[in-house]
């Protein structure tokens, strides 16, 4: 089957198969930030934001995600121009091996978009559907703290 | 092999054509669908495209649209501290709540389920549409493996009811899998309590209403001191559990017990402090 995606603002013609997930159709569009990790939706390295809700991509059916908006990690910023949660996550020495970060930017992405003062509690059930196996959470979730701090000052 | 077909129905007119078909089975959220395996599917019907998302209140009823996600669900009953709000948001992960929806955890139905046990305690209908299209309790849904052939979960109905309850789910970890949950509902009346639904899932069958726990609770005063009551609950508990996830069955069963009684007595303090918010009041 045919069909259109929007990933990340830019409009594209793609061709899939019926039981394809997709975290393998974007991957193999070459936007390899979407990280394939677990495969059951258990450590949130796949995550990409579908029309602005937070999801696994290796547990949505590709077919059921046409002509809908995907946002990965490099949809929120650049290197050159990053986003306030990216910079908060390299300030706070949030990213040690690099692999689960671009899952955690979109869950902290999602949670300021719907609560931008959150307490530490609201931050940890925001994120357990993330798995660090480095730094051990607590400059993750110093980091969210800071990028909230920073965004409600920009608001 | 062969390829899956998707189907893309805007209006439920065209559902029931679609889903007779064999092989061809609805899509929603999908995890479900994922975590089951895909080999014997020949068809999938999306249900993106019809109106499923929705929530009314009337006439004593809530009816939730059958294509809401957990998390979708959990924020359209927030005002309403309902039980599904506190079983609900403990469920799966955020990105899976985001994604899972009511109609197709109903109808996977596994041991894990969050949704199941409150649904069930409070005597949940479902909407049907297609081979069997009309009203149904979930507990003939259930039980009737043709009911869920060639039909989709339009939405559920709930009798808005004043219950005031308590659900456990036993874990590992607060984002693991229950091996099991309990649900305890009880209606308070000025002096006694006037009736009590207790359901446990992920036990042998899948799910039990324990109704002999249920008849010692009804009719009883509700007191400060509960552990009479307690223990008498606790001798109705006849319920038994296959060994999952590194647990005995002996042991599951062991810890459901334990479990029942302070989930009750959690019930019961709900109860009673809504009494002494409102004295003479039945809810």
């Amino acid at each position: 089957m045919t069909g259109n995606f929007s990933i990340n603002g830019t409009e594209l013609r793609i061709s899939l198969r019926g039981d394809e997930v997709l975290l393998d159709v974007l991957r193999d569009l070459g936007y390899t930030e979407v990280k394939e990790g677990c495969r059951e939706g258990a450590c949130g390295s796949c995550l990409v934001l579908l029309d602005g809700v937070l999801v696994n991509s290796c547990q949505v059916l590709a077919a059921s995600a046409l002509g809908k908006q995907i946002t990965t990690v490099k949809g929120l910023g650049t290197f050159h121009q990053p986003h306030r949660i990216q910079e908060a996550f390299v300030e706070a020495g949030a990213v040690q091996c690099g692999f689960c970060t671009p899952g955690m930017v979109l869950a902290t992405f999602s949670l300021l978009k719907k609560n931008p003062r959150p307490t530490e509690e609201q931050i940890r059930h925001a994120l357990d559907g993330n798995l660090c196996r480095c730094t051990g959470y607590v400059k993750i979730i110093e980091a969210v703290k800071l990028a909230a701090e920073r965004m409600s000052a920009d608001a | 092999m062969a390829e899956i077909q998707w189907y893309f129905p805007s209006e439920l007119e065209e559902v029931p054509d679609i889903l007779a078909q064999e092989g061809v089975i609805p899509h929603s959220g999908g995890t479900g669908i994922l975590w089951g395996g895909m080999t014997r599917i020949r068809g999938l019907m999306d249900v993106g495209r019809l109106d499923l998302k929705f929530f009314r209140t009337q006439e004593g009823l809530i009816e939730l649209g059958a294509g809401l996600s957990y998390s979708e669900t959990a924020a359209a009953l927030d005002s309403a501290g309902h039980l599904l709000n506190r079983s609900l948001p403990a469920a799966a992960t955020e990105p899976l709540r985001n994604r899972i929806s009511l109609g197709g955890s109903i109808s996977m139905f596994p041991y894990w389920s969050d949704l199941m046990g409150p649904l069930l305690a409070l005597g949940a209908e479902l909407h049907l549409v297609g081979k069997n299209s009309g009203t149904w309790s979930l507990e003939e849904y259930v039980q009737k493996r043709d009911l869920r052939q060639n039909a989709l979960i339009a939405s559920v109905r709930l009798p808005d009811l004043p219950w005031k309850g308590a659900y456990y789910r036993f874990t590992r970890t607060p984002t693991d899998r229950p091996a099991f949950s309990i649900t305890v509902l009880l209606r308070p009346g000025a002096e006694h309590i006037e009736k009590a639904r207790v359901v446990v899932v992920g036990c042998s069958g899948r799910y039990r209403r324990l109704t002999g726990v249920e008849k010692v609770l009804e009719g009883s005063e509700v007191r400060s001191d509960p552990s009479e009551l307690l223990e008498g609950a606790a001798e109705q508990v006849d319920v038994d559990f296959p060994a999952r996830m590194g647990f005995s069955a002996e042991y599951l069963k062991t810890c459901a017990a334990v479990e029942l009684k302070r989930t009750v007595a959690s019930a019961l303090n709900s109860s009673l402090q809504s009494r002494q918010a409102n004295p003479g009041s039945a809810s």
